[in-house]
């Protein structure tokens, strides 16, 4: 355990140092009261010089016993103590003689002893004795002020040097402790212990309270045993004190009797059952938790039978109970030292903390179980002072014990969150979490809330809906139905659109999360970002099938290419045969005409699909581009605007008929999007410390669906239906620029406009070395 | 004038062959016609031929092997290319090989067969 004070304390803290202070010195003034002042001729212990004898019949009168003075065992300087009352009935007589009193004329005698039934004062009178009678049945019955033990008022001059007899009769302990005080300072000192108690009182209730309290939040077993510890200390001390029946509820003399007895066995089986919690014997010495358990058991039984007892008017356990009291403190602590094998802190804070308790109870229970043993007054009021002082110290070192563990848990927490997140920020995926209501409680990761266009608390897929493109549609609909049944999605893919306008491709993957107790808590997951991989596949799926369809093309154009050689020939040969003015003549030139188209289509799809010669120069690709820029300028209508940004690019050289076909192509796409008129922009942003570069043809015309985004590049795939497009002019945008070794992507969504990105990655060679370079090997012929 | 110049087409498509030997008949040629490399040969080694006109994608002995093989075996004799391309060599290729390996001219059908004859006249009697 460790204990560190903080500034911080809690206003439960504050409030129970300040109880804890209040009650010290309380006490302390108190003791001062009787100690300090213990020679002061105000206030004399006389119980050290009475001559004691128990009458067990109850039946002597003052004249016998006064007549009969052997009776008396005489004082020896210490106070006489009897113990329990041995039979109902049985009188406790104490002789004195008065010391010569000379200050005041008004004087109490006082017997500090609870549970006193009834006491009479006999002082010598001119003829016979004077008695004064003190019953608080009978007080109370009469509507007089109930006092908690007996005092006597006598004149100085009645008493002075006189030899005095106080007959008691109790059920509890026969014990002298006999006080002799001028009126003032006898009102101070039962002021002063009403405040101490009281105070004690107060802050044990406090200190129960608060214990309780936290104790149920934290559902911890040893707090709430302290909790019963307090608690029946409590009842004990305001019984024992006759707080309850002079106070609380006056008169409830029996209440009070069984209240007191009931809880000193039931505080002794609460400490021994916090003790064994505390320790943790349950998990350590599992049979010594037993034997624990059985001797609990046990208290509880005692405390229940002596309730029986008081009301049956029985005596047995009562007799024993401060033996039994002295077993349980001797188990306690003989359990915290059997215990500091396994838990030596702990065992050392329960030994230290309970030391007080320990000793002040073991002396009191000492004073009843051994008559022998003289009762000096603070050893009687001992058990109550250090009982009480303990819990106060252990309220305080368990809860500073409790702020302690949060505290841990709290940093505990706090590092595995840290750990986590930056696994999360330097992991490529990001982290979500979502509430019962689906709103988004946690997002952690390189793809933050901005890109995602989610806030805290903002429902997740409403929000995924607004920042994710069209085609996302499939995918927001599978996570919204495993939102509502509650169930896992894995890799769902969203295409969101970021700030600067490309896409996103994010797979989303997530589960339902279920606390301890089955309830559904919302989903949990993951967002990877797989753009890479998506233009990726998609690069590959489209450069098999331009493979493919390079392949077949060229197949068809071989065959075609054959057919139409005699087609033309012939034709041409026969329609020369021909007079001019024979109108065969002019069928067999439609003939030849249509040949001669079938030969350009066919050589048309061999450029695309096939690399031709190069014979155009190569330039830097910079200005490779800005003369493409220039050539094609003239050809854009007026409606539209263009826009062109060229960054230094001299790395990689290119063909310029390339560039301007590429160019040309991809500007007469746009031109097309850009019916109504529009912008279009043209960028080549070299790439910060690389070689690479970025070229980007865009335009804020219609836009394409997916559908088209995906045909796009394919041969004879064209929007143009009425306006005559081939469908060749993109597909050999697509194999002139991977001919580069670069890649083209279209980011593109129906009336948002289209993105062609050209990505020039580094260390590009110029295209001309590789084509040189170039050589296929024939193939076999045969498999024709 | 001297006899006239022999010429051999050689094309597995039935069409092409044909529509050459008219016209280099035409143009007073004796021209025959072999439908792919074997018969190419056996006619070649039988009657003496001037001029070989050959396509390159051909099933068996193709265009490529044939030239190869003329240009070694008699290195007089005049060879000229034609090629449609194919579904596994681009008309590119096969023009450059049919070139490297003697090929005088390559020409990419379907083409005007009065160029094959005046390339023939060019650089011939």
């Amino acid at each position: 355990m460790r204990i560190r004070l903080r500034p911080g304390l809690t206003l439960a803290h504050a409030m129970l140092c300040a109880a804890l202070l209040f009650q010290v010195i309380g006490t302390l003034s108190a003791q001062e009261q009787s100690l300090g002042r213990a020679s002061h001729p105000e206030r004399i212990f006389i119980g050290s010089r009475a001559d004691h004898f128990v009458d067990p019949t109850g039946q002597s009168t003052i004249e016998t016993v006064a007549a009969n003075p052997s009776l008396f065992t005489p004082a020896n300087g210490r106070t006489a103590n009897r113990g329990v009352s041995p039979s109902r009935g049985a009188a406790f007589w104490l002789r004195l003689r008065m010391p010569n009193l000379t200050l005041e004329n008004s004087w109490v005698i006082s017997l500090h002893e609870s549970r006193i039934a009834h006491a009479v004062l006999f002082v010598p009178a001119e003829v016979g004795w004077r008695s004064f009678d003190w019953n608080p049945k009978d007080d109370y019955a009469a509507g007089r002020e109930l006092l908690r033990y007996p005092a006597f008022h006598v004149d100085a001059a009645s008493i002075a040097g006189q030899e005095i007899f106080i007959r008691v009769e109790t059920n509890s302990s026969m014990r002298a402790v006999l006080w002799l005080e001028t009126e003032r300072t006898y009102a101070a000192t039962y002021g002063d212990q009403s405040l101490a108690f009281g105070g004690l009182i107060g802050a044990l209730t406090a200190l129960f309270a608060y214990l309780l309290a936290i104790g149920w939040a934290l559902k911890d077993g040893a707090l709430l045993r302290l909790s019963a510890l307090v608690l029946s200390f409590m009842v004990y001390v305001v019984a024992d004190k006759a707080f309850l029946e002079t106070a609380l509820v006056p008169g409830a003399f029996d209440l009070s009797r069984m209240a007191s007895l009931s809880g000193s066995l039931l505080t002794f089986a609460a400490w021994l059952s916090f003790e064994a919690c505390y320790l943790k014997v349950r998990a350590y010495r599992p049979l010594l938790n037993r034997v624990i358990k059985v001797g609990i058991i046990l208290l509880l039984i005692f405390g229940v039978q002596v309730v029986i007892e008081i009301m049956a008017d029985v005596r047995m356990i009562r007799l024993y109970s401060s033996y039994i009291g002295l077993v349980a403190l001797a188990a306690g602590v003989g359990l915290a030292l059997a215990m500091m094998r396994y838990e030596w802190r702990r065992s050392l804070v329960f030994l230290l903390c309970w030391l007080p308790a320990i000793a002040g109870g073991s002396a009191r229970l000492l004073l009843d179980a051994a008559d022998s043993l003289a009762p000096h007054p603070l050893v009687v009021n001992a058990v109550y002072l250090g009982a009480g002082f303990s819990l106060l110290i252990f309220g305080i070192v368990t809860s500073l014990d409790i702020q302690a563990r949060e505290r841990r848990l709290l940093r505990a927490s706090q590092s595995s969150e840290a750990r986590f997140r930056s696994f999360a920020d330097s992991a490529s995926d990001s982290f979500w979490e979502t509430d019962a209501k689906g709103r988004l409680a946690y997002l952690a990761g390189q793809i933050d809330s901005q890109t995602l266009g989610v806030t805290h608390k903002s429902d997740f897929i409403e929000s995924m809906r607004g920042t994710s493109r069209a085609s996302s549609t499939q995918g927001l609909a599978v996570l919204e139905k495993a939102f509502r049944e509650r169930t896992g999605f894995r890799s769902v893919v969203l295409t969101v659109q970021e700030k600067s306008g490309s896409d996103r491709y994010l797979a989303v993957s997530g589960t339902p999360s279920i606390d301890t107790q089955g309830r559904y808590c919302g989903h949990r997951g993951i967002f990877s970002d797989v753009t890479k991989e998506m233009l990726l596949n998609e690069r590959q799926m489209q450069q098999q099938k331009m493979a493919a369809l390079g392949q077949l093309a060229g197949g068809v154009a071989h065959e075609i290419n054959n057919l139409l050689h005699p087609i033309i020939n012939l034709t041409r040969r026969v329609r020369g045969s021909f007079d001019p003015t024979d109108g065969r003549r002019y069928q067999m030139g439609i003939v030849e005409d249509a040949g001669l188209r079938a030969q350009e289509i066919v050589a048309g799809i061999l450029t695309t699909v096939r690399p031709t010669l190069q014979t155009s120069p190569l330039v830097p690709f910079d200005q490779a581009l800005a003369k493409a820029v220039d050539a094609v300028r003239p050809a854009i209508p007026a409606a539209v605007e263009l826009d062109v940004k060229i960054d230094h690019m001299d790395t990689f050289s290119v063909p310029l008929g390339e560039v301007l076909q590429v160019i040309s192509n991809l500007i007469a796409n746009a031109v097309h999007a850009l019916r109504r008129g529009g912008r279009i922009e043209i960028s080549l942003i070299r790439h910060a410390q690389r070689n690479g570069a970025t070229l980007c043809i865009a335009d804020d015309g219609e836009g394409m669906d997916a559908d088209t985004r995906r045909q796009a590049f394919e041969p004879f795939f064209t929007t143009k239906s009425t306006s005559g497009g081939t469908g060749l002019g993109l597909a050999l945008v697509y194999r002139i620029v991977t001919g580069w070794g670069a890649s083209i992507d279209i980011q593109s969504e129906v009336k948002q406009g289209t993105k062609f990105v050209i990505t020039l990655p580094d260390g590009l060679r110029n295209t001309r070395e590789e084509a040189n370079g170039h050589a296929e090997p024939m193939s076999d012929p045969g498999d024709r | 004038m001297q006899s006239p110049c022999r010429i051999l087409v050689i094309d597995d498509v039935l069409g092409v062959r044909e529509s050459i030997r008219i016209a280099l008949s035409a143009a007073g040629y004796e021209a025959e016609v072999a439908e792919n490399g074997q018969q190419a040969l056996e006619l070649l080694s039988s009657g003496s031929f001037d001029i070989v006109v050959t396509d390159i994608w051909m099933p068996g002995v193709d265009g490529i092997s044939l030239i190869k093989r003329l240009r070694s075996e008699r290195p007089h004799l005049r060879v000229f290319a034609m090629t449609g391309g194919g579904p596994r060599m681009t008309i590119e290729t096969a023009m450059s090989l049919a070139e490297v390996w003697g090929a005088e001219e390559v020409f990419v059908k379907p083409f005007d067969e009065a160029l094959l004859i005046t390339a023939i006249e060019g650089k011939g009697h």
